[in-house]
């Protein structure tokens, strides 16, 4: 049996890929977690990027700075850690070409820079950072990021 | 608006630069069905791969701001212009005829085909929306390089090998992260929508090599069927917005496929094919490591598939598919020695790493996880629809191409046997390194994997005078 001179065969194998090739990004769409405005959630990791590359304050700050620190609460294993260590890449992406390098674990700082981007969960571990370590903020991006300065003895 | 003119204008030149390029080389004797989709597929790919090549001598001579790139791009597109040019005007250069029209069944099947990617492009657009940055290794590996090219490209670009963030792969190939700096330079903004486009366009590059392909060797209603396989591959499609290396290396392995097989059913201008066949696998390498191990694979295969008698035609080939692996792999390890930094990986392993073939856990959790993977990749219901295609349709008899066929199929193999002993032999947890790897590996070797099944198949319909 043929259909347009082809074995039958073909327009059925044809119509099933068909079916499956658009059925699965359907059911993605289908799918998707909306919240009851129909909008997506705002991606944080993206957020988080465009306030730290869109910060005139900070963008000056670094000017001229190749390698600044980066502090944060707890110790990341910068390969496979899955906790702080998205935090610590995106600072990276949105901070290059300065080099962002990852010197605190916990609160030994082994080898601190001139500027250190202290990225903390809450506002009060910033704040203890500061105090410990002597620094003072520089610019401040939210209550728990800012980017810190060695204060002056 | 200006940067999406900006952008479409920046493939376009690499699609000319890289079609005035094959324009060199293809054979004129005669065209097939499909022959324009590889064309075109085959252009965009090595016009890329040119783009990368132009950005990077851009960034070495400290030249890679907008109006030099654009400059130079044109420059040399006009240049490749003239030459094909004058080398049309000698006699008896070009012999080709026209295109098969299309046939009902081919509109039908085409419209079924352009439906799929109109949904599955409206699913890229809301993957893109919920996830701009794309998938993890986009921003902590790819496009981290490409910032530090677009924001720094003066003077610090080297920064993006520095050993501070050997986390990010310093030693990794650049095409990727090239051309996305590269569109970044000319559309004047780091907008991540460009990167993802760019992740798409190699997407759509592979399911037009795949077409490409089988449309030569079977008839455009095969092909449309191929490209309907790659489309319901749950797992490629995902992945088509995560601006990773992974497909785009998929698509240059297809394409050295694509490229072999033109180059087999081409017996008068078999060589200029399998030369553009080695720039494809060059352009592998230049994209993932992973690319380098197939620069060694598709050598052995061809060499080692066929009759002893044959050996001496073989090497022969084999000489030409290297002449265009050559210089992309000589600037790979130019660049790997004096400008990116250590890998990692590779740092890791010992001679003790050796033991761990003896180890029998570690051969059943990779075995576990390529089966579980590819399931996953394409999906049961896929899986077995191919499978009652192959059975359906059986392999086809031995012809002239099947020696060719075989050594692909070879090649596919030893691919995925190194990856098979990577696993086996890593210092890192091997779990996880499954987990992280894995699927994105098996994506690289899909496109081909369809490519080389829908050729073996038998076609449905008897062959035309035009498909002999």
């Amino acid at each position: 049996m043929k259909i347009l001179g082809q074995p039958v065969v073909l327009s059925i194998a044809a119509a099933l890929l068909l079916l499956l090739a658009i059925s699965h990004p359907l059911a993605w769409l289908q799918a998707r977690d909306v919240n009851p405005r129909g909008q997506r959630q705002p991606d944080p990791s993206s957020r988080y990027v465009a306030m730290l590359s869109g910060s005139e304050p900070l963008r000056k700050a670094l000017a001229g700075h190749e390698v600044i620190g980066y502090a944060t609460q707890s110790e990341i294993d910068v390969r496979t850690d899955g906790g702080g260590q998205v935090f610590y890449y995106l600072a990276q992406y949105a901070l290059a070409p300065v080099l962002v390098e990852l010197e605190s674990s916990g609160e030994a700082v082994t080898q601190e820079r001139d500027l250190v981007l202290a990225v903390f969960p809450q506002a009060e571990q910033l704040r203890e950072y500061l105090a410990q370590n002597t620094r003072s903020v520089v610019v401040s991006l939210n209550a728990n990021i800012a980017l810190t300065r060695a204060r002056e003895p | 608006m200006g940067q999406i003119i900006s952008t479409f204008f920046a493939l376009a030149i690499s699609c000319a630069t890289g079609w005035f390029t094959l324009e060199l080389a293809w054979p004129r004797v005669r065209r097939a069905p499909g022959d324009l989709a590889l064309r075109l597929a085959a252009s965009a790919g090595l016009g890329l791969f040119a783009s990368s090549m132009v950005y990077l001598l851009c960034l070495a001579l400290g030249v890679a701001s907008r109006p030099w790139v654009i400059g130079i791009d044109i420059a040399l597109l006009a240049g490749l212009a003239a030459w094909v040019y004058r080398a049309r005007r000698e006699p008896g250069q070009d012999q080709s005829h026209g295109y098969e029209p299309f046939a009902v069944i081919d509109w039908i099947l085409g419209g079924a085909v352009s439906l799929a990617l109109a949904i599955n492009a409206s699913a890229w657009l809301q993957r893109f929306r919920d996830e701009p940055l794309g998938f993890w290794d986009a921003f902590a590996i790819w496009n981290v390089k490409a910032r530090f090219f677009f924001f720094d490209a003066g003077e610090h670009w080297q920064r993006a090998f520095s050993n501070t963030i050997a986390w990010s792969h310093t030693d990794y190939p650049l095409l990727l992260p090239l051309n996305v700096a590269r569109l970044w330079t000319y559309g004047g903004t780091a907008d991540q929508g460009i990167s993802a486009l760019l992740s798409v366009v190699f997407s759509m590059l592979a399911i037009g090599l795949v077409f490409g392909a089988v449309a030569q060797a079977k008839g455009r209603p095969m092909a449309f069927l191929a490209s309907l396989a790659l489309l319901a591959s749950p797992q490629f499609m995902a992945q088509s917005t995560w601006q990773v290396s992974d497909i785009p290396t998929g698509a240059f392995l297809a394409g050295s496929f694509a490229l072999i097989l033109a180059a087999a059913r081409n017996t008068g201008d078999r060589n200029a094919l399998l030369v553009l066949a080695g720039v494809a696998a060059g352009a592998a390498a230049w994209t993932k490591n992973e690319g380098v191990l197939f620069a060694v694979a598709m050598p052995v295969a061809l060499a080692v598939v066929g009759p002893v008698a044959s050996l001496r035609e073989r090497l022969t080939e084999v000489f030409e598919f290297a002449k265009g692996l050559a210089p992309p792999l000589a600037l790979l390890l130019v660049i790997k020695l004096f400008v990116t930094g250590e890998s990692d990986l590779a740092a890791d392993l010992g001679f003790s790493s050796l033991s761990r073939v003896f180890e029998w856990s570690r051969h059943q959790m990779i075995i576990a996880s390529f089966f579980k993977l590819t399931v996953m990749l394409a999906g049961l219901p896929l899986l077995g629809l191919l499978l009652g295609l192959s059975v359906y349709s059986r392999f086809a008899s031995a012809t002239a191409e099947s020696r060719w066929q075989a050594a692909l199929a070879l090649a596919l193999t030893l691919q995925l046997a190194g990856y098979y002993f990577i696993y086996v032999i890593t210092e890192r947890d091997l779990a996880w390194h499954l987990g992280t790897s894995n699927l994105r590996l098996l994506i690289q070797l899909w496109p081909s994997t369809l490519l080389l099944l829908f050729t073996a198949l038998n076609r449905f319909d008897p062959a035309t005078p035009a498909d002999r």
